[in-house]
C-alpha cells in the first residue's frame, strides 16, 4: 500500500502527468466530435430494393393463392422463391410474400418492412381478407401451419397474385492502395412451381409473366437487363429470376457501406492513444532521466513490487481518464449523429444503457489503459523515451495507416497480431473488414502488454539500474 | 557560420543515437515496404477493372521509416537541453540563428543521404517484388526524387518542434501526432469533401509545397523562440 502511495505521488508530481490526462481527456472528446461531424450526410434513405420474375394474375376480392415449390436452384444463400400478394406489377407497390431461402428457411415479408421466419416446408399459401394477409406452410398440401399475418394498408378490390423468383447481387469486398470497394455480380435464380392454384370467388385469370424492376433515378447507372423469364409444362412453373424485394428490416437486405456508429463516436482514441503512450514512457523513463530510479530501489529494493505498484497508478490512471473520455466522446456525438442525418431505419439510435455500447466505450478506456501499461513497460525495458515513444507508435498507431495499403487479407492480419486488436473492442456490428471479435481483440492486446511487463520485470531485476 | 556547421556535424556524427535513427529510417522503410508489396496484389482493388498506384504502395514503406528522422532531428537539439550541452554550446558560439541554420543545414543534409540510400533501397525491392504481384508498370524517378525531399522536409518539421518544445519525449509524440493521427482520422471520416481536405492539409499527405511551408513556419518560430529564451 505504501508502495503504490509512493508512485502515485511520484507520478502525480510530474508536470507531464498532469498534461497527459487533461490532453487525454480533451483531445479525446474533440477529435470524437470533429470525426462524426465531418462524416457524409445519412439523411437520404435509398428506394426500397424491388426487383423480382413475376408470374400472375389479377384476383379480384378475397381469396388464397398455393404453390408447391418442386425445386429451388441455391444461387444466393438469399435467393428467394414463393408465392406474392402484391398492389400491381410496378416495382415499389406494396406487397406480402411467403417464400423459400436455400440458406435461411421460410421467411413471411411484406411490405419492405416485415420478415418472419417459419418451418422450412415446400407448399406455401397466401390468403387475402381485406386488408389481412395470412402465410401458411404445409409438408403435405392439406394440412396448413399458420405462419403469421400482416396487415397491408392500401390494397384495391382487385390485386395481383402469383408466383416469384429472385436472387440478389454477390459483393465481393476488396481493398488495397488505400481503397476499398465492392466487386457486385448478379447471381441468376431459378425454381420450379407446380400444384399451383388461386382460390376465389371470381378468378378465372390466366398466367402472365413480368420482369418488376426499378425505373432508374435520375443519374442513377442503367444496369444491363437482368436475365428473366418462365416456362410452362404440364402445370409446372420454371420461374428465372435476379434482383430481390428488400429494404432496412428485411434480412437479405446488403448494405455493404453500413458504418459501425459506435465505434466511429469513439474514434478520438487515436489521439488518446498518442497521449497514454507519453503518459505510460514518462511514468517509466522519467526516473531513469533523473536518477530517481536509484532512490526508488534503495528505499524499496523489492523490484517486482515496485514494477507492479507503478503499472497499476499508471492503469488507474490511463483507465479512469479513458473513460471519463469514452463517455464524453459517446455523449457528445450521439446529437451531432442525429443532425447528420443518422436515424432509424437505416441505424438505430445508441444509448450508453444497452450492453453493447457499454462494453465499447469501457473497452475503450481498458484499451487505453493497456497501451499505457505497454508503453510504461517499453520505457522501463528501453528506458529512454526518444527509443520507447517511437517504438509504441510504431506498434500502435503506424498499424491502422498501413493496413489499408494493403490487401484486405494481409489488413486483417494487421488487425489481428498487432496489438491495434485491441480496438476491436468498439465494435458492435460485423463488417467485411471485421478482422477479430471484440473479446479476443482486447485478448490479443492485454497478451502483449503482459509478455512486456514479465520482460520488464526480467530486466528491472537483472540490469543494474 | 562555418564553425557552426562544422560543430553540428560534430555533434552529430558522434551521438550514437544517429546511427540506430538512420538504420531505423533505411530498415523500416525497406521492410515494410516490402510487406506492403510482398501482400498486395496489382488488381486487389476495387471498383474493376482498377490498379493499386504502385508508386503508393511502394512507398508506404516511409510510414515506418519517417520515424526515424523525426527522432534524429528532435534528438539533435532536446538531448542538447536533456544533457545542458547546449550551454557549452552557446558558450562557444553565441550567434543563435547561426547556430539553428547550421543544425538545420547538417541535418538535412544528413537525412537526405540516408533517405537517398533508403530509395534506392525501395527501388531495388520494386524491380524485385512489382513485377511478379501483377503490377506492369514500376514508380517513376520522379516519386523516389519527391520521397528524399519529403523526408528532409519531416527532418526540418520536426527540429522546428524540437527548438519549440524541447522536451525530448512531448517534441517526440507531438511530431507524430502531427503526422499520424489526421491520417488515422481520416479513415473514419466519411464525407468525400472533409477526406479531400484532409489528404490536401494534413502534413503527411499534403504535397511536398504544403509539407514545406509548415516545416519552415514551424522552424522560424523555434529559431525566434530559441533566440529569445534562456537555454
Amino acid at each position: 500500500m505504501m508502495v503504490l502511495r509512493s508512485e502515485l505521488a511520484k507520478l502525480m508530481s510530474l508536470r507531464s502527468t498532469a498534461w497527459c490526462l487533461g490532453l487525454g481527456l480533451v483531445l479525446t472528446v474533440a477529435l470524437s466530435a470533429w470525426v462524426v461531424s465531418s462524416s457524409k450526410f445519412y439523411g437520404d434513405l435509398p428506394e426500397p430494393a424491388d426487383r423480382l420474375s413475376l408470374v400472375h394474375q389479377p384476383m379480384p376480392g378475397n381469396g388464397s393463392i398455393v404453390a408447391h415449390i418442386a425445386a429451388q436452384d441455391a444461387s444466393h444463400p438469399w435467393a428467394k422463391a414463393g408465392v406474392i400478394v402484391k398492389r400491381d406489377v410496378t416495382s415499389g407497390s406494396p406487397y406480402a410474400a411467403i417464400m423459400l431461402t436455400p440458406a435461411y428457411g421460410l421467411r413471411l415479408e411484406a411490405a419492405f418492412t416485415t420478415s418472419v421466419a417459419g418451418p422450412a416446408r415446400p407448399w406455401l399459401k397466401l390468403t387475402r381478407s381485406g386488408s389481412t394477409i395470412t402465410g401458411y406452410a404445409s409438408s403435405d398440401g392439406s394440412a396448413w401451419d399458420e405462419v403469421g399475418s400482416v396487415e397491408l394498408a392500401g390494397l384495391p378490390s382487385t390485386v395481383e397474385v402469383g408466383l416469384f423468383v429472385t436472387s440478389p447481387f454477390k459483393s465481393t469486398y476488396m481493398q488495397g492502395g488505400g481503397r476499398q470497394g465492392a466487386l457486385i455480380e448478379r447471381t441468376v435464380g431459378r425454381a420450379v412451381f407446380d400444384h399451383v392454384r388461386v382460390e376465389s370467388a371470381a378468378s378465372a385469370g390466366t398466367w402472365a409473366y413480368a420482369k418488376v424492376e426499378p425505373v432508374p433515378q435520375p443519374g442513377e447507372p442503367q444496369l444491363r437487363p437482368g436475365p428473366g423469364g418462365m416456362t410452362e409444362t404440364g402445370g409446372a412453373f420454371t420461374v428465372i429470376g435476379e434482383g430481390d424485394i428488400a429494404w432496412y428490416g428485411i434480412p437479405s437486405y446488403a448494405t455493404p457501406d453500413v458504418r459501425d456508429m459506435v465505434s466511429d463516436s469513439l474514434q478520438g482514441v487515436q489521439i488518446g492513444l498518442l497521449v497514454m503512450v507519453v503518459l505510460g514512457v514518462l511514468a517509466a523513463t522519467g526516473e531513469y532521466k533523473t536518477g530517481m530510479i536509484r532512490t526508488t530501489l534503495a528505499v524499496n529494493p523489492r523490484r517486482g513490487q515496485i514494477l507492479a505498484a507503478k503499472a497499476t497508478v499508471v492503469a488507474a490512471m490511463a483507465f479512469l481518464t479513458g473513460l471519463a473520455a469514452g463517455v464524453g466522446a459517446f455523449l457528445i456525438t450521439q446529437p451531432i449523429l442525429r443532425g447528420r442525418g443518422v436515424r432509424p431505419p437505416a441505424y438505430a439510435f445508441r444509448s450508453l444503457a444497452e450492453a453493447q455500447v457499454l462494453r465499447a466505450v469501457i473497452g475503450t478506456a481498458a484499451v487505453l489503459a493497456l497501451v499505457a501499461v505497454l508503453a510504461f513497460a517499453a520505457g522501463m525495458l528501453l528506458r529512454r523515451s526518444s527509443r520507447a515513444i517511437p517504438v509504441m507508435v510504431l506498434v500502435v498507431l503506424v498499424p491502422q495507416l498501413l493496413g489499408p495499403q494493403l490487401s484486405l487479407d494481409a489488413d486483417k492480419w494487421v488487425r489481428r497480431l498487432t496489438p491495434t486488436a485491441g480496438l476491436a473492442i468498439q465494435q458492435t456490428i460485423e463488417r467485411f473488414d471485421t478482422a477479430i471479435a471484440p473479446w479476443p481483440g482486447l485478448g490479443v492486446l492485454a497478451a502483449y502488454t503482459a509478455a512486456a511487463l514479465g520482460l520488464a520485470l526480467w530486466a528491472l531485476r537483472r540490469r543494474n539500474a | 557560420m562555418r564553425a557552426a556547421v562544422r560543430m553540428e556535424w560534430t555533434k552529430l556524427r558522434t551521438d550514437p543515437a544517429t546511427g540506430w535513427c538512420a538504420l531505423a529510417l533505411i530498415a523500416g522503410t525497406v521492410v515494410a515496404s516490402g510487406f506492403a508489396e510482398w501482400t498486395t496484389y496489382a488488381h486487389d482493388c476495387a471498383p474493376r477493372p482498377c490498379t493499386v498506384d504502385a508508386t503508393r504502395l511502394s512507398l508506404s514503406g516511409l510510414y515506418v521509416g519517417q520515424i526515424g528522422v523525426v527522432v534524429l532531428a528532435i534528438l539533435a537539439i532536446s538531448r542538447e537541453y536533456e544533457t545542458a550541452m547546449i550551454r557549452s554550446t552557446l558558450a562557444a558560439h553565441p550567434r543563435r540563428f547561426l547556430i539553428v541554420i547550421g543544425k538545420a543545414g547538417v541535418i538535412v543534409a544528413f537525412v537526405a543521404v540516408a533517405a537517398a540510400i533508403t530509395v534506392a533501397f525501395v527501388s531495388v525491392e520494386n524491380r524485385v517484388i512489382l513485377p511478379g504481384r501483377g503490377f506492369a508498370q514500376l514508380p517513376a524517378g520522379r516519386a523516389y526524387a519527391g520521397s528524399v525531399l519529403y523526408l528532409t522536409a519531416v527532418a526540418a518539421l520536426s527540429l522546428g518542434v524540437g527548438l519549440v518544445v524541447r522536451h525530448t519525449g512531448a517534441a517526440i509524440a507531438t511530431t507524430l501526432g502531427l503526422l499520424y493521427v489526421a491520417p488515422i482520422a481520416a479513415l473514419f471520416v466519411t464525407d468525400p469533401d472533409w477526406q479531400d481536405r484532409i489528404r490536401r492539409y494534413a502534413p503527411m499527405t499534403a504535397g511536398l509545397g504544403w509539407l514545406t511551408a509548415y516545416a519552415a513556419v514551424v522552424l522560424v518560430a523555434g529559431a525566434v523562440l530559441f533566440r529569445y529564451r534562456d537555454a
